[in-house]
């Protein structure tokens, strides 16, 4: 506040103290106490800063005044807080005063209390002003501060979409400077796409936007409205930077398909645990494995169900240089028809409906690594033949998209039809069909090894018996014997399981008394009468020494001194089939 | 009487921060919301004893407090006001930011005029903060050897005005 000299107010009288330079009062006027805040001080010619308390600190400039050498000081608009009927306002200034040759020290004392409340009334409105102010400010500064904080971008538009307030999100996000987005459309930002009529809600609608720089990034932008008093609208924007989403998705789509895979290894790796095979035909196939699995070359794993392809496949895998990689497995037949495609080779987003964000497929996540088709003879024919390009020219497209992918893994295909009837049917491309039997490998059924049946049930009564915590002292010699004369028509796999049955209703002891029908196939699986058991081993015999052959000179039928079709009804009644250039 | 010390001790900071009313706690043991602008300088003062840690003799005191106007700190008529001081309380209000970050302008202010004064920062109206009492200044006094301490008090509940004073008074009086 500055000097205020209001001339309506006339200037009261000037008291004054004299003081010596062991700061005495020497010398008051008449009223001069009036001002003192101890009063017996000024008349006991005491201290004179006990009289007047804010003297304390000027000491030495008091002292230097008194040798002449320092100027006047002046204390404006001194209150205290102990009042009595002193003024409530003093100026108070210390200078000197000269008699003959001496100076004396002289603290001249002003009553300005008029003065000092006109000026209290206006420092005291001017402060509540700006304190008010200041909490105006504050509560803006703090709704700024929450605004800016906010990870999405936020655009406060007018009506028809004219920006009038951005947050920090928003500059960040798309570029520019709050100055450049205020004044211009929303539009620049959201492009021209979904907006207006006013009245539209938007909800998390993805929009692809365009930066100041001209990138397009995806935005999941929402808009609401906020309603004032009278005609006036305005709409809020948040939009939220979907990049990292989006980048995520993917990430945890890579992530979920390889969970997926890995339990199907996990599941694969409790099929069988391993290869048991003490048969000729087993050892002859092993020596084949290696070979092969030493080579990138595509194999073709024919067998019946529950021969153990599955293992095949991983020991292939396993004894090739892919070993490190991974192993993906695809049940051809487990897929949906119309999901196949897309599982194999991945699709675009918006390839097709459900299609809401881009998909790695199975053959691009096993680059470098080993596929096992199982049941390819399931695989749709439209889908063959984009398998077919994989196998000669190794790339391939997603779904929906045209960019070719190149990749670089190992196919090993499996299959328990019949392929090559399937061909003559139709149903499977004949082209592929020769890519795939590169290297085929036929994977025998458990009756014709049943040599390896006394191993296989020794391996898995320990395993499951572990499991189950049984103790199981092994096979009744009778159930191992009928065991072995079984044709087990679900091969290892319902040996397998048997077994594990068998194990669960076992109390403990010696195994005996196993159902064996029960998992066996319908139909092929029926448990052989001894007499019919002779006349299918014979007939098989004939026709491996016919080469398969059933009509002719040199066919089964004559050799068997019977009629062809006789012959082939026979056949179907004990359950013989063709299978690959022989019988089973 | 006769060898009686004088201590002048100001207050300074922004208007409103409760200059008067942590020299009214002290002083008087009271406390009023209601806020009436200090014009000028209001001068108290309060009488002080203390055993003196050197020497074990019973010191006395007079602390002259100057509580200051709130605005007018950098107007150079009012260099009268900071004149001669021993020791000042600089306070800020914590619930006005703007406040807080005046404090530096009036240490500086201060001890530009008296270099070899000491301080002690007031962190006022702690009664007002939300959650734990405790106040993280973005300031930093650390090394600036003539601020003895930064307090986080309340003129209101009382809270830490003994020792805001303390802090100053046994420095002043006991060095
Ligand atoms: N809640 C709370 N209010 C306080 C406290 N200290 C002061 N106030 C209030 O804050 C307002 C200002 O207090 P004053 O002591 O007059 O502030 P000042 O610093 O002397 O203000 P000026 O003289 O204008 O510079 C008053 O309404 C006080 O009641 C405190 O510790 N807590
Ligand atoms: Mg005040």
């Amino acid at each position: 506040m500055e000097f205020l000299t209001l001339p309506l107010f006339h200037r009261k009288a000037v008291e004054y103290v004299c003081f010596d330079d062991s700061f005495r009062i020497a010398s008051f006027s008449a009223d001069a106490a009036r001002y003192a805040d101890d009063r017996d001080a000024v008349a006991m010619g005491g201290d004179i800063r006990l009289a007047f308390p804010e003297l304390a600190g000027f000491e030495n400039d008091m002292l230097s005044m008194l040798r002449g050498s320092s100027n006047p000081i002046l204390v404006r608009n001194i209150s205290r807080s102990r009042m009595d009927d002193t003024p409530a306002g003093i100026d108070l200034s210390i200078e000197t005063t000269r008699t003959g040759d001496t100076l004396h020290g002289i603290v001249l004392l002003e009553d300005v209390s008029e003065r000092l409340r006109i000026e209290q009334q206006l420092v005291q409105q001017s402060n509540e002003a700006k304190l008010l102010l200041q909490s105006i400010t504050a509560a803006k500064t703090y709704f700024e501060r929450i605004i800016d904080s906010l990870a999405d971008a936020l655009f406060v538009t007018t009506n028809d979409g004219i920006i009038r307030t951005v947050n920090r999100a928003a500059t960040d996000l798309f570029g520019y400077h709050k100055g450049e987005l205020i004044g211009r459309s929303i539009q620049t930002i959201i492009g021209t796409q979904e907006l207006l009529p006013s009245d539209s809600n938007l909800t998390n609608a993805e929009l692809t936007c365009t930066t100041k720089q001209g990138s397009r990034i995806p935005v999941a932008f929402s808009r609401s409205f906020m309603r004032h008093e009278g005609p006036v609208e305005e709409s809020i924007f948040l939009g939220r930077d979907l990049r990292e989403r989006k980048n995520a998705e993917a990430e945890i789509n890579k992530l979920r398909s390889t969970n997926l895979y890995l339990n199907e290894e996990i599941q694969a790796e409790h099929n069988f645990e391993e290869i048991i095979g003490t048969a000729p035909v087993m050892k002859k196939l092993f020596r084949q494995i290696e070979k092969v699995a030493a080579t990138d070359s595509t194999v073709l794993l024919e067998g019946e169900t529950g021969t153990g392809k599955e293992l095949f496949a991983r020991a292939i895998h396993n004894l090739s240089s892919r070993k490190k990689n991974v192993l993906v497995k695809v049940n051809c037949a487990a897929l949906p028809a119309g999901l196949v495609e897309s599982e194999l080779f991945g699709h675009e987003k918006g390839a097709f409906t459900g299609a809401f964000a881009r998909k790695v497929g199975r053959f691009e996540f096993a680059n470098e690594g080993t596929i096992f088709l199982d049941e390819i003879g399931e695989l749709p024919l439209e889908t063959q033949v984009k398998l077919l390009r994989v196998l000669q020219e190794r790339e391939f497209e997603r779904v929906g998209g045209t960019e070719s992918i190149r990749t670089n893994v190992r196919v090993v295909a499996a299959s328990n039809r019949n392929l090559e009837e399937q061909v003559q049917l139709g149903a499977f491309r004949s082209d592929l069909y020769f890519r795939l039997r590169v290297f085929p490998l036929r994977i025998p059924p458990l009756r014709e090894r049943r040599d390896d049946i006394p191993f296989l049930a020794d391996y898995f009564i320990r395993k499951f018996s572990l499991r189950m915590h049984k103790r199981i002292e092994g096979l009744h010699p009778d159930t191992l014997e009928r065991m072995i004369q079984y044709d087990w028509p679900g091969n290892v796999r319902e040996l397998a399981a048997t077994l594990e049955r068998a194990i669960i209703l076992c109390e403990g002891g010696q195994l005996h008394d196993i159902d064996l029908s029960e998992f066996g196939l319908k139909g092929i699986g029926r448990k052989p009468s001894a007499l019919e058991d002779v006349e299918r081993e014979h007939i098989l015999q004939v026709l491996r020494e016919s080469d398969g052959v059933i009509e002719g000179k040199n066919g089964a039928a004559i050799r068997l001194k019977m009629n062809a079709s006789t012959l082939r009804s026979r056949m179907k009644k004990l359950g013989i089939q063709r299978r690959g250039a022989g019988f089973i | 009487m006769n060898n009686t010390h004088f201590k002048k001790v100001c207050l300074l900071g922004d208007f409103a921060v409760g200059k008067t009313s942590l020299v009214r706690r002290y002083v008087d043991a009271q406390f009023s919301d209601e806020y009436l602008s200090t014009v000028g300088v209001k001068i108290s003062r309060k009488h002080i004893e203390m055993t003196s840690r050197k020497t074990g003799e019973l010191l006395r005191a007079q602390v002259i407090l100057w509580d200051l106007e709130g605005s007018t700190l950098l107007a150079s008529t009012n260099e009268s006001y900071l004149k001669g001081a021993a020791g000042a309380i600089v306070v800020g209000d914590v619930t006005r930011q703007d406040t807080i970050a005046n404090i530096k302008t009036h240490i500086t202010a201060f001890l530009r005029i008296n270099p070899n004064g000491f301080l002690v920062v007031s962190y006022n109206k702690s009664d007002l903060m939300a959650g734990p009492r405790s106040f993280v200044s973005p300031l930093s006094f650390e090394g600036h050897d003539r601020v003895l301490d930064s307090i986080v008090t309340s003129a209101k509940s009382g809270e830490h005005i003994e020792h805001l004073f303390g802090v100053l008074c046994r420095k002043l009086v006991d060095p």
